[in-house]
């Protein structure tokens, strides 16, 4: 009995001492633990581009790297290897860490942000070097594989190719070759240029269930060369198809027929290196979708 | 080794696909398409292209390019279009054509159609008729070119039949006239001494079918397009109204009122035979067979309000089918099948309208003091309706006229008559 109370009033003058003890810790705010710091960045400093992908630096010759440097380079003129500006961590920059810094940390220094009025980004008032597109199934199959090792995380041959460039666009930049897509407000540019020379008759049959594939090939120029209404079957079977597809084909051809204002002659002149996206592609018009006007 | 090669390009193949540029173009514009037609060659060619030139620009589907403004001179069908000097002037569609003076008296026109921008031909036809149908052949070719383009069959080359009203308000003149869609070879049918209304051709082009006081009691007549015979429907004991053939010609829908009772009967015109196809307390009235001949849609106040109904033909399953506000009269099918138009009366306002025969997606596309009586053109794309003015407190106003307007309720444009029109009805196509 008396054990038994002597325990119960130990463990009874255990907790007081614990919630005296503890208590106004557990009352009192939270401490101040390292608290994220709003990171404030000023925006006037920050250069926007008018395009969503960053251009890509193109191994130069010989021969083009003495202009081309200049505008690649750090502001520092010296001959060295250029070097992105050194993160303030100072860390040791091994080549490849210093890849993947140069990606993620450098904003666009050298590209001049001039506001251009078209949906296209001026690239450079020079033309850009670049080899002769390959022609042959063969030849653009071995550079497709050339294309993806770079792609790898293989960081010396990224160092590699920034040794020499010869365009002006960013380093560590995805755009500029195969792999390149052009932006939204270009494909937008195109599909809008279209849609505005694209008239129907609304009253055609079906026409809310017809969604019209044409493929377009073009050359280098922009010039329309073929368009072909891909839905064949239909074309030759629905004559109401075949109405709407024909007004579709002949937006194309307007838009063909307009010169230098043709949208494809326009993103031609504005982006050569990315001939391989456009060369061939697929118009989708949907009649209804974006309603008639 | 091969199999492991093949394997290993198949991978190379598939490693280097790269997905293919595809630009999403939605919405597009409604501007009436630019066309080009020079004044055909030959004698006649001129009537012939004012013809043509006239029926494509009032579908509201084309906009004629301005003749001044052709750079090439075209000759004939032969001569080959340099179509840079079209595409400068911006037409879209080119029309060249001649017209020549058989041995035997006949016309011949001959045509060809351009697709300007893509540099093709989308059509080339010679249409040969009798040499007092000349009018015909410019409509016929207006339809090739028109269904060529829009994917349609056109209208061109067809009937209108109507009430030519004359005279004062309280003492109104009302005569059956027919003519041509554009207005020409107007003539009258009956002399005016009975009231008609209700005109409707028979989809073989023999027989319109009307209703007539003659007599002193309104009842169904039917008349001989060629002859100009009259003649009645069967012995009906009370008073027969709203007549509509059959897809087959052979019938005749109609209303019969009997002791103030509106039933629907189907009338055969050969046997005399008639069935009644309603059994209601209420009135049942305006019936109007589908395309394919399997359904009817009338109206009806059974449910307290005149409103739309659609049943078998014969007369089992109705189902109201008209569900919005106010009240709904005079629906027509479709001859495409897709639509029934009507007449809404909502608000103090008549409008003419289009839903589904399901009764989904109703609009209303025209409206007025009194719009009533649509009718379809043989095309389903094109309706034509009247139109009368309100009267002034002097008794003064209250002209009808008809009217056209497309499906899509943009291209609205007066028909031109002799005299006021009301109650009109397309006729099939003549060719």
């Amino acid at each position: 009995m008396g054990a038994s109370f002597l325990y119960s009033l130990i463990l009874h003058a255990l907790i007081f001492v614990l919630v005296f003890v503890q208590l106004p810790t557990w009352m009192s705010p939270p401490r101040e633990k390292a608290e994220p710091v709003p990171i404030m960045i000023d925006l006037k400093k920050v250069e926007i581009a008018d395009k969503t992908n960053l251009p890509p630096q193109v191994k130069a010759s010989p021969a083009q790297e003495q202009k081309a440097a200049p505008k690649v380079s750090p502001p520092k003129p010296k001959p060295a290897p250029p070097k992105a500006p050194q993160p303030k961590s100072g860390q040791p920059a091994p080549k490849a860490a210093a890849a993947v810094e140069k990606k993620t940390t450098k904003p666009a220094p050298k590209v001049k942000s001039k506001p251009v009025p078209s949906a296209f980004t001026k690239k450079a008032e020079k033309p850009v070097a670049r080899p002769d597109r390959p022609e042959e199934t063969l030849d653009s199959l071995l550079a497709s594989v050339e294309k993806m090792s770079k792609t790898l995380p293989d960081t010396s041959s990224v160092s590699k190719g920034k040794e020499h460039t010869a365009s002006d666009g960013i380093k560590g930049g995805t755009g500029g070759d195969l792999s390149q897509k052009l932006t939204i407000s270009e494909l937008d540019f195109i599909s809008t240029a279209i849609r505005k020379n694209w008239n129907l008759d609304p009253g055609a049959e079906g026409i809310d269930t017809m969604i019209i594939e044409i493929r377009i090939a073009l050359d280098k120029s922009g010039k329309v060369y073929s368009a072909d209404i891909l839905d064949q079957k239909r074309y030759q079977t629905d004559k109401s198809f075949r109405s709407v597809a024909e007004s579709a084909r002949r937006a194309i051809y307007i838009c063909d027929g307009q010169g230098a204002d043709s949208p494809f002659r326009i993103l031609a002149a504005k982006r050569p290196e990315t001939y391989g996206q456009w060369k061939e592609m697929v118009l989708r018009f949907n009649p209804m979708d974006g309603g008639i006007f | 080794m091969k199999k492991v090669w093949m394997v290993f390009m198949m991978c190379l193949v598939v490693l280097t696909a790269r997905a293919e540029l595809k630009i999403d173009i939605a919405g597009a514009g409604t501007n009436p398409i630019p066309i080009a037609i020079p004044v055909f060659a030959g004698d006649t060619g001129e009537e012939i292209t004012t013809i043509i030139r006239n029926d494509l620009q009032n579908s509201g589907l084309f906009r004629l390019v301005d003749p001044n403004a052709y750079i090439q001179k075209i000759n004939g069908v032969n001569t080959t279009p340099r179509f840079a000097d079209w595409q400068a002037i911006k037409a879209e569609a080119l029309v060249q054509g001649e017209v020549t003076h058989q041995p035997d008296g006949r016309i011949k026109v001959a045509f060809r159609l351009w697709d300007v921008f893509a540099g093709q031909s989308m059509e080339g036809k010679a249409l040969t008729l009798a040499a007092q149908d000349k009018r015909r052949l410019g409509h016929m070719a207006a339809d090739m070119i028109y269904g060529r383009i829009t994917g349609e069959t056109g209208y061109f080359d067809s009937k209108i039949v109507y009430v030519a009203e004359t005279g004062p308000h309280q003492k109104r003149v009302k005569r059956l006239a027919m003519m041509d869609q554009d207005g020409a070879n107007h003539r009258y049918l009956t002399n005016g001494r009975s009231m008609v209304l209700t005109p409707r051709f028979s989809p073989d082009m023999q027989k319109i079918a009307y209703l007539s006081y003659k007599g002193g009691r309104p009842s169904v007549y039917l008349m001989d397009v060629v002859s100009g015979k009259e003649e009645t429907i069967g012995y009906f004991p009370g008073m027969t109204f709203a007549p509509r053939f059959s897809p087959d010609s052979r019938s005749l829908l109609m209303s019969f009122s009997e002791k103030g009772n509106t039933e629907i009967y189907l009338y055969d015109i050969m046997s005399g035979d008639k069935k009644r196809l309603t059994h209601h307390p209420m009135i049942d009235t305006s019936p109007s067979f589908s395309p394919d001949g399997n359904q009817i849609v009338f109206n009806s106040d059974r449910s307290g309000s005149q409103q739309l109904y659609v049943m078998d033909k014969n007369g089992k399953n109705a189902k109201r089918i008209s569900l919005g506000k106010g009240t709904y009269a005079t629906p027509v099918w479709s001859p495409r099948g897709d639509y029934i138009a009507f007449t809404k009366i909502q608000g103090g306002e008549f409008y003419i309208g289009l839903m589904r025969p399901d009764g989904s997606a109703e609009r209303l596309i025209a409206k007025g003091f009194l719009v009533e009586g649509p009718t379809w053109a043989p095309n389903g794309r094109v309706l034509m309706y009247f139109k009368q003015n309100p009267y002034s407190s002097y008794g003064e106003g209250g002209e009808t006229g008809l009217y056209s307007i497309d499906v899509t309720g943009r291209y609205e444009r007066k028909i031109s008559t002799p005299v006021d029109g009301s109650d009109p009805a397309w006729s099939p196509l003549l060719h």
